[in-house]
């Protein structure tokens, strides 16, 4: 009788295992899915920037990136005073 | 490390275009700023673990360099250069695209530019009287603006970038959690992509937001994302900004200015040469989705745009223009 329960019990304990290991073998699965799709997104947004091309309509066009001279701009005008955005944007729409 | 003296303003000085221009817009001289107007290409470099570019965030500094761009162009009509405005007012709207690839913030900055760009733009061409040169010259830059206007989908694309990088994080500690013996024996793997399930579709959302070209995709998709991003619901929660709605009319009302003011310049050409504005439309809508309806005053020296929701979009009268966001 208590040879029977072991069994049993090492029996249960054996499908739990597998079900478990059975479990994350489809969760590693899924998991390899969702990372390729993760990796789609983020690539997605970097191709999106990379590939975005401005529009200059006045000027010889320079092939460099605006971003960074856009930035040095930006540092520069951190430096005016706090009152400078409102005042100019009432100025624009007087 | 240098620092700047700025023209303190005068306290009996009234602020007009001019001393405001003189005070706060200086900047917009330098190299990196006629560097950056010139440049083919406008990646901001953004950081995925941050969901911002690098120094950000750059308020007000944005608006500040759109805006005295914009004045610049005013100053510039005020004084006859018409040529010199079109030219600053165009820059303006590229800047305000450019804005537009960054961050949320950015975007917003960009809509406010871009809007604001686009009315000076009927403004100027509503005034011009006797250079049908400027106009043909206005007709050509204005087509090759069609698709730059400030878009708030590299906003999207980028938190989807900044969702997906986190996800990332996420299942790498489920993943980690099995290394340990005790960790074997509970499925992390399947846990993990369970919790992660609704985030991942909410990231797909995002992701697919970020490539929507119409705006009406957008709205759709608002209260979708929203929903998939509800605290508790998921690995991560997310929420657009609560304005969400307002901005994506925003967006869309830049674009259906933009139409309108397409098609300001046939009908500005048609005035020189006939000596008032037609009794309809002579040629085709320029964007047909937006399908502005053309009244013409019954004396022919106004029209108006109106939406198909009846809002009047640009109402021009006798050299003067007014659009809804100014009205």
């Amino acid at each position: 009788m208590i040879r029977k329960r072991v069994t049993i019990g090492a029996l249960l304990m054996l499908s739990a295992l597998v079900v478990i290991a059975l479990a994350d073998v489809v969760g590693a699965r899924c998991l390899q899915a969702d990372e390729r799709h993760l990796d789609g997104i983020i690539g997605n947004a970097r191709r999106r920037a990379n590939t975005y091309r401005r529009v200059n309509l006045t000027d010889a066009p320079l092939d460099q990136n605006a971003a960074v001279s856009y930035q040095l701009a930006f540092k520069d005008l951190a430096q005016l005073p706090h009152d400078a955005f409102p005042r100019v944007r009432d100025a624009v729409d007087q | 490390m240098h620092s700047r003296v700025f023209e303190t303003p005068s306290t009996n000085e009234p602020a007009t275009a001019e001393t405001t221009f003189r005070q706060y817009c200086q900047g917009i001289r330098s190299p990196h700023v006629s560097d950056g107007l010139r440049c083919t290409r406008c990646d901001w470099m953004m950081d995925v673990n941050l969901s911002e570019p690098p120094g950000a965030p750059y308020f007000p500094q944005t608006g500040i360099l759109g805006h005295c761009l914009l004045l610049a162009g005013q100053l510039d009509q005020n004084a006859g250069n018409r040529r010199a405005a079109a030219d600053r007012y165009f820059q303006a709207m590229a800047y305000a695209s450019d804005l537009g690839q960054g961050s949320w913030p950015m975007a917003l900055a960009g809509i406010s530019t871009g809007k604001r760009a686009v009315r000076a733009l009927a403004q100027l061409v509503s005034s011009v009287q006797d250079d049908a040169l400027l106009l043909r010259v206005i007709r050509q830059e204005l087509s090759l603006l069609q698709n730059a206007t400030p878009s708030l989908n590299p906003g999207l694309s980028w938190d989807a970038a900044h969702l997906a990088n986190h996800l990332y994080e996420i299942e790498y500690s489920y993943l980690s959690r099995q290394s340990t013996a005790a960790g074997r024996l509970w499925p992390w793997q399947a846990i993990g992509a369970w919790r992660l399930s609704p985030s991942m579709r909410l990231a797909g959302r995002l992701d697919a937001a970020g490539a929507a070209a119409d705006l009406d995709q957008l709205r759709q998709l608002g209260p979708q994302i929203d929903m998939d991003g509800v605290p508790g619901r998921g690995a991560v929660a997310y929420a657009l900004p609560p304005n969400w709605d307002a901005l994506v009319q925003e967006a869309d009302n830049v674009r259906e200015l933009l139409s309108a003011v397409q098609m300001t310049v046939p009908l500005q050409e048609w005035r020189l040469a006939h000596g008032g504005y037609p009794a309809s439309l002579p040629f085709d809508q320029a964007s047909p989705g937006y399908d502005l309806s053309y009244r013409p005053s019954p004396d022919q020296h106004a029209y108006q745009f109106v939406s198909r929701t009846g809002a009047i979009v640009l109402d021009v009268n006798d050299g003067a223009s007014q659009t809804r966001a100014a009205r």
